[in-house]
């Protein structure tokens, strides 16, 4: 009896040093899984929810962000409700700290920070970017594209310092070459860009491709 | 020998359950995605539904409204609208990591998320195109 009572003593004994290796390790999955998530996700920038402030590298990286802000940099319409309402606002999204960009042929857009970031409303496309791309890149574009109209619009937003922006089209007319006003650039064109190219503020150049991917 | 079996076997189990958690728990923060071309979304805030169109079609409900973010990276991507009677192809914005775009002439202002509200014959459904090395786009439909 003792015996079996010693027996079962161990068994009991093995099975919880066993459960307990088992919950260390689920811990450990689960931190890792947290971790990995975080750093596979971006879910640590996700989840930064809150107004921060957009710091010098947004003020560095874009002229109108180190200006005073004007009446007109009023982002249109009713930003606060729209946002509430698709519950899709990025972390630290701000449109109550909109620039106004002014474009050529009496074009505008409007810039407000986000955390990390910047985005974007221009008469085409709109979005938002993460401030440490458009400081490696230089540009970055955004195009909207229907199938029902040939035409593509393409916004840019270029950091301080470039000053041309040059789209290389697919119909084979000549590229058109954007001037960078405002740190933005934006142009309707008749036909899919094939390829963007600049030239830094160091001098390296830069492009980006695949603009317009058509479906099928 | 026994006993020694039963250790065996315990610690075996416990490396095991351990081992699958490890390989499961990174996977959670992806909201169970999809890789590919087309993505659907499991992202969906309590209270609503979204409308994916996906490779098994769409459901029950349009939108005037979409937004697509890469939430596995910051690729260019595009959100795209498809047409609500055939899902045809409709539009699409593109940009890097996160676009939001409202159905054509459906915006009350410049500002893309000041969208109507499903007013218009125009509805929409969603879709995403994924240009970078295939990560998971949260799809949102809206209004």
């Amino acid at each position: 009896m003792h015996r079996n009572r010693s027996r079962v003593d161990r068994r009991f004994r093995i099975g919880l040093t066993g459960f307990l290796a088992a919950l260390a390790l689920v811990s450990s999955a689960l931190v890792a899984g947290v971790v990995l998530a975080a750093a596979t996700d971006n879910g640590e920038r996700k989840s930064q929810l809150g107004s921060v402030a957009y710091g010098p590298d947004l003020a560095e990286l874009i002229d109108a962000f180190a200006r005073v802000e004007r009446s007109h940099d009023e982002l249109p319409g009713d930003f606060a409700a729209a946002l509430a309402a698709t519950g899709d606002a990025q972390p630290g999204e701000d449109p109550a700290r909109s620039r106004r960009l002014d474009l050529p042929g009496d074009k505008d857009a409007f810039l407000w920070p986000a955390s990390g970031g910047v985005c974007y409303a221009s008469a085409g496309p709109a979005g938002c970017i993460p401030t440490a791309i458009l400081d490696a890149n230089g540009v970055v574009l955004s195009t909207s594209s229907s199938s029902h109209s040939p035409t593509v619009k393409v916004f840019g937003l270029a950091k301080s310092g470039v000053e041309t922006v040059e789209l290389r089209l697919g119909n084979g007319n000549p590229p058109i070459v954007a001037e960078v006003s405002d740190n933005a650039v934006y142009v309707e064109l008749q036909s899919d860009p094939l390829i963007a190219v600049w030239t830094n503020p160091d001098g390296t150049p830069g492009s980006q491709g695949g603009l317009v991917p058509r479906p099928g | 020998m026994r006993r020694l079996t039963a250790r065996i076997r315990a610690r075996t189990a416990a490396l095991a359950a351990g081992a699958m958690l490890l390989a499961v728990a990174p996977a959670l923060a992806h909201y169970a995605g999809f890789t590919g071309d087309v993505y659907q979304d499991n992202y969906v805030p309590s209270g609503q539904q979204r409308c994916i169109v996906g490779s098994s079609g769409c459901s029950a409900h349009s939108w005037s409204f979409i937004s697509a973010s890469d939430i596995g990276g910051a690729n260019y991507m595009c959100s795209r609208a498809f047409a609500a009677g055939n899902h045809d192809y409709y539009d699409q914005h593109c940009g890097v990591d996160f676009v939001r775009h409202c159905t054509p002439g459906q915006n009350h202002s410049l500002n893309q998320l000041d969208c109507h509200d499903q007013d218009h014959n125009g509805r929409i459904h969603v879709g995403a195109y994924n240009g970078g090395p295939g990560t998971t786009i949260r799809m949102h439909g809206g209004y």
